[in-house]
């Protein structure tokens, strides 16, 4: 899978993302292949410290073809409890890259 | 018809037929009563603008679920920008009315419930989203007045609503048909009830997992059997009734809050949007109360523009204007006012999009707007006190000004600059009056203390929302404590 990593600026941060991304790129790589590119990406993962997720969004979606949007404790607009979030995070990776979850 | 003519909605009040008490009479005609009809023109001051070119930007909008043109108090906020103009709406009406206007409540719950039930639907398997989206659409395509009603009567404070000795402290459940279902309790503090075409309810808390009777959201008509109205009281309110106007304050306009009651009313199934589903009671709230704390950023701003302006009117009406202190009083007024506005438009401008669509506020900084409410109005308040002197309070009625006898003594000795009518001072101070202690307090101030959440509401908000142990690493780093990894240079 091609993935395509944009963060937000970083300026009030609820959640430590450059964790959280290790995390995720952790367990997509027990199961499936991960390419970092910079476009023509399967899935954009957009990673936002805070819930406002200032990172424009038409930028990124130039370079992928779906997208997963983190903001904070949410994953695609959802609130998801932080134990659950990386988990959450690469369900929704895999499946909006058409990969079945592992 | 997407867009009413304030003729329009005094038309429909009229056709209503609710069951009203006030000083404990029932009331047959209520548009027309002196004590209640100055809040009914707030409410209608938003059809007036919503069909003015010149207001037309802010106060309407294109409907998400149709497309067509609709007044922005029934919109779902589609950006950012949708949600600043929002603030910018109610500063308007606030300066346009100088009270409460009574039609954000609704506009607040639409929002809030819109997100709510598509995500409770997601996790629930229920169609209650498809229901709202649907009562939402007749209401902007009737440009319906809603009234969001969420605070119980909740009687003893220490108990939950399922622990009360009185169920009925928090409305609930009370039965369950093929039809739909049977509500009763009551909801304090009603802002606008009786403005309103429809009532939005809303649970008034999270709630336990055995609460399931008390998790219930859903809309009717005003009319609906079973629902009982009790008009509250307002400081000076029986002035409308003397015949004057110059007493009144502010003669047009006025804000309204109703005790209503729920008296064993019958929901059909089609207006129910929540039935037991607890775990997502906090989220309704949660979001309204953001929402809400976000409206006050505008409404009370505006309000606090004509009780400027009614400070700086009475400088020059009494010859104080060139003196330093109020000159900086008056600067301090506007810099505590326009604070509250600069935090109504961050967490607008700050707002995300949620899992429905719609756009949400940034609920810390909206929760900083509230609580910065529930104080300034109070000093703004007080600033205008302290320059309008203390006549506002002594001055004698109208009627002793009119008195053929002693009136000519009550002016002359009520006059200061002598190319100012002595009636301009009076009206101006009983303004004054009446937005920092009289009917129109009840809105500019203790509505501002308590509505949309008492203080304490905010500050569990914000202690919740704000990461302290981030802003701890960021010291350590800063001083040694922890290695600062960025420094790699």
């Amino acid at each position: 899978m091609k993935l395509f990593i944009k963060y937000c600026g970083g300026c009030n941060p609820s959640i430590n993302r450059r964790k959280l991304v290790n995390e995720v790129l952790n367990l997509l790589k027990s199961c499936t292949v991960v390419e970092i590119t910079l476009e023509n990406a399967d899935v954009g993962l957009v990673v936002g410290g805070c819930s406002v997720c200032c990172i424009n969004i038409d930028e990124v979606k130039d370079r992928a073809s779906e997208l997963v949007v983190v903001g904070g404790t949410l994953v695609d607009y959802v609130n998801i409890p932080p134990d659950q979030q990386t988990n959450k995070i690469m369900q929704q990776v895999l499946e909006k890259g058409g990969e079945r979850n592992c | 018809m997407t867009l009413k003519t304030p003729q329009q909605y005094l038309d429909d009040l009229r056709q209503m037929n609710i069951e009203l008490y006030m000083f404990g009479e029932k009331v047959e005609n209520y548009v027309d009563n002196p004590i209640i009809r100055p809040s009914i023109n707030s409410m209608a001051m938003t059809y007036r603008l919503a069909l003015d070119p010149e207001y037309e930007d802010i106060m309407t909008a294109a409907s998400s679920l149709t497309g067509n043109k609709i007044n922005r108090f029934t919109h779902l906020h589609q950006s950012p920008e949708d949600l600043v103009k929002k603030v910018k709406m109610q500063r308007l009406l606030g300066q346009k009315t100088g009270s409460c206007f009574q039609r954000c409540v609704g506009m607040d719950a639409f929002n809030a419930m819109f997100s709510t039930t598509y995500e409770l639907d997601q996790a629930h398997g229920t169609e209650y989203h498809q229901r709202f989206v649907e009562f939402l659409k007749y209401v902007q395509e009737n440009d319906l007045a809603v009234d969001g009603c969420m605070t119980d009567a909740r009687g003893d404070r220490a108990k939950s609503p399922g622990q009360q000795p009185d169920p009925d402290a928090y409305l609930h459940v009370v039965e369950r048909r093929e039809d739909g279902i049977v509500v009763r309790g009551c909801k304090l503090h009603q802002t606008g009830m009786i403005n309103s075409h429809e009532i939005l309810v809303m649970p008034n808390n999270a709630l336990k997992e055995d609460e399931k009777d008390w998790a219930v959201c859903f809309a009717i008509p005003l009319n609906t059997p079973g629902m009982i109205f009790v008009y509250g009281r307002q400081a000076s309110d029986t002035r409308k009734l003397e015949g004057g106007s110059v007493d009144i304050g502010n003669i047009h306009f006025g804000g309204q809050e109703v005790m209503t009651i729920f008296n064993n009313v019958f929901v059909p199934w089609e207006r129910v949007f929540m039935d037991g589903e607890t775990d997502f009671s906090s989220m309704i709230v949660e979001r309204f109360a953001g929402y809400h704390r976000q409206s006050y950023g505008g409404c009370k701003v505006g309000v606090g523009d004509a009780l400027i302006g009614a400070t700086k009117a009475i400088t020059d009406y009494q010859g104080a204007s060139k003196a330093s202190h109020v000159k900086d009083k008056l600067v301090e007024m506007c810099h505590l006012n326009e604070t509250l506005y600069a935090c109504g438009i961050a967490c607008s401008a700050e707002g995300r999009k949620t899992a429905a669509g719609n756009y949400l506020i940034d609920l810390l900084l909206a929760n900083i707007c509230k609580q910065n409410v529930t104080r300034f109005p109070y000093e703004i308040s007080r600033l205008a006190q302290d320059i309008a002197g203390g006549y506002f309070v002594t001055m004698p009625s109208e009627k002793d000004f009119d008195h053929p006898e002693i009136g000519p003594l009550v002016k002359k000795y009520s006059t200061c600059r002598a190319d100012i009518p002595v009636e301009d001072r009076q009206r101006m101070l009983r303004l004054i009056e009446n937005m920092t202690q009289g009917a129109a307090a009840v809105g500019y101030l203790t509505e501002s203390m308590h509505g949309a959440g008492s203080p304490q509401a905010q500050r569990i908000m914000i202690t919740r929302l704000v990461d302290l142990e981030h802003r701890k690493e960021l010291a350590e780093k800063l001083c040694g404590v922890k290695e600062h990894s960025d420094i790699d240079w």
